[in-house]
């Protein structure tokens, strides 16, 4: 997987734009996704994906292509998303309130009115956690990265990166309080 | 291990991310001690939760779309870094012998050409001045069209009919969809930027909220920009 970003980064470097296309078609989703969970409007993730995409382009030069790709990539978009939220902080409790849809689903409707207020609730829940403690717990829970590598994207040390998780999961646990003492007890 | 040092560690521990001593202290103490073990199970339902989340999923087609719409957004660069590699192509064509046989069929096809292009100068010049003229009437027209969506907005109140009758007339209209495109172009980009996001607030804004976006209207300068930019392109 990385030797495969390694010879697509050096093609591009080279100035062939196919370099650049096939890291776009390799990762969009997982920035898209990284965007979409941290500020959870489908036009702002779209916008700043694309955003940080652009920047690799125009800063491919300064790429030190012996670094790992991916870890650069992410720390673009959770820098532009971060940006994002403290310069739109007043907007944020309006983003906990926008329109919420939920996939379309079959169903029991009862369960799925229940499964769309608990969506909500644990969208308003990430949505509430500060910008730099929501980083790291989209890195961690959505993106599976280990400490070391979420230390190295986000450029802080690993007792930083462990006390963000560790106040952001403090902070779920009590925004999601009345779901987790149920989840717990059963 | 006393509880505050366990409960610093219990993330990590979770995470499968503490030394091999650190993890036999922590285990040694969730055995003893309730509280602590209630908090991890807390943190493990958490995650529980979390993950089980839905994200709103786009259609397949934004998916196709989006690589060709960056590439259009960097697209200037690209014909650039293109023209750096032809260069190198050409040298080396030059450097052929078939090359000479090229260009002697070249002037021949050059000779016909040029007939052709005189013939339909006159009709393809047309063709494009129309073409930059209906482009030019249409964002000139969606300059307009903003103008007065941002004014509307400016005085509207907190109602819910006044904001859906406004919110029809914004998406209904196209013109969000249009002035998303003009965000690749190198004089409007900056501004179509900005009127998009705005746009996008008023379409998504609760009647509690407007006020909000008013203030974001005005804050943002956007409408004084959008005014300044129709003034001199209708100069020109």
């Amino acid at each position: 997987m990385e030797d495969e970003d390694r010879i697509w980064v050096r093609r591009f470097k080279g100035g062939d734009i196919d370099g650049f296309n096939e890291l776009v078609n390799k990762y969009k989703k997982r920035v898209y996704y990284i965007a979409y969970r941290m500020c959870r409007i489908h036009e702002v993730a779209d916008d700043l994906s694309q955003e940080a995409f652009i920047k690799v382009y125009k800063s491919i030069n300064s790429f030190n292509k012996n670094y790992k790709f991916y870890p650069w990539l992410y720390r673009i978009i959770v820098n532009l998303c971060i940006n994002y939220l403290k310069r739109d902080s007043r907007f944020c409790s309006l983003h906990n309130e926008l329109l919420r849809r939920v996939p379309s689903q079959s169903g029991n409707p009862a369960k799925l009115a229940e499964m769309k207020e608990l969506n909500t609730k644990i969208e308003e829940a990430i949505s509430a956690l500060s910008p730099k403690n929501k980083a790291v717990f989209v890195l961690r829970v959505y993106e599976g990265l280990s400490y070391k590598e979420i230390s190295k994207t986000l450029g802080c040390s690993l007792g930083t990166v462990m006390s963000r998780l560790n106040r952001a999961r403090t902070n779920l646990k009590e925004l999601l309080k009345e779901y987790i003492t149920a989840e717990v007890i059963e | 291990m006393k509880c505050k040092e366990v409960k610093k560690l219990l993330s990590a521990y979770l995470d499968d991310e503490l030394s091999m001593n650190k993890r036999q202290l922590v285990e040694e103490h969730l055995k003893v001690c309730s509280d602590c073990a209630l908090e991890f199970a807390s943190f493990q339902s958490v995650d529980r939760l979390t993950t089980s989340l839905i994200p709103e999923k786009p259609p397949e087609e934004y998916w196709e779309e989006y690589s060709s719409r960056l590439l259009r957004r960097v697209a200037p660069k690209v014909e650039r870094k293109a023209g750096f590699s032809l260069r190198d192509w050409w040298l080396s064509i030059l450097m052929r012998t078939e090359f000479r046989v090229a260009t002697a069929a070249a002037g021949v096809v050059l000779i016909l050409l040029i007939g052709v292009y005189r013939l339909g100068l006159k009709h393809g010049r047309e063709e494009i001045l129309l073409k930059a003229k209906v482009e030019d009437e249409t964002i000139m027209r969606d300059m307009v069209s903003s103008e007065v969506i941002l004014i509307k907005a400016l005085n509207i109140r907190e109602n819910v009919d006044e904001m859906n009758f406004l919110r029809n007339e914004l998406v209904s209209s196209g013109l969000l969809n249009r002035v998303t495109t003009y965000k690749d172009s190198p004089d409007l980009g900056e501004r179509a930027r900005s009127l998009e996001m705005i746009f996008i607030k008023i379409v998504n804004a609760e009647p509690s909220h407007m006020k909000l976006v008013q203030k974001e209207i005005l804050s943002s300068g956007v409408l004084s920009r959008l005014i300044e930019t129709k003034d001199s392109k209708s100069r020109r």
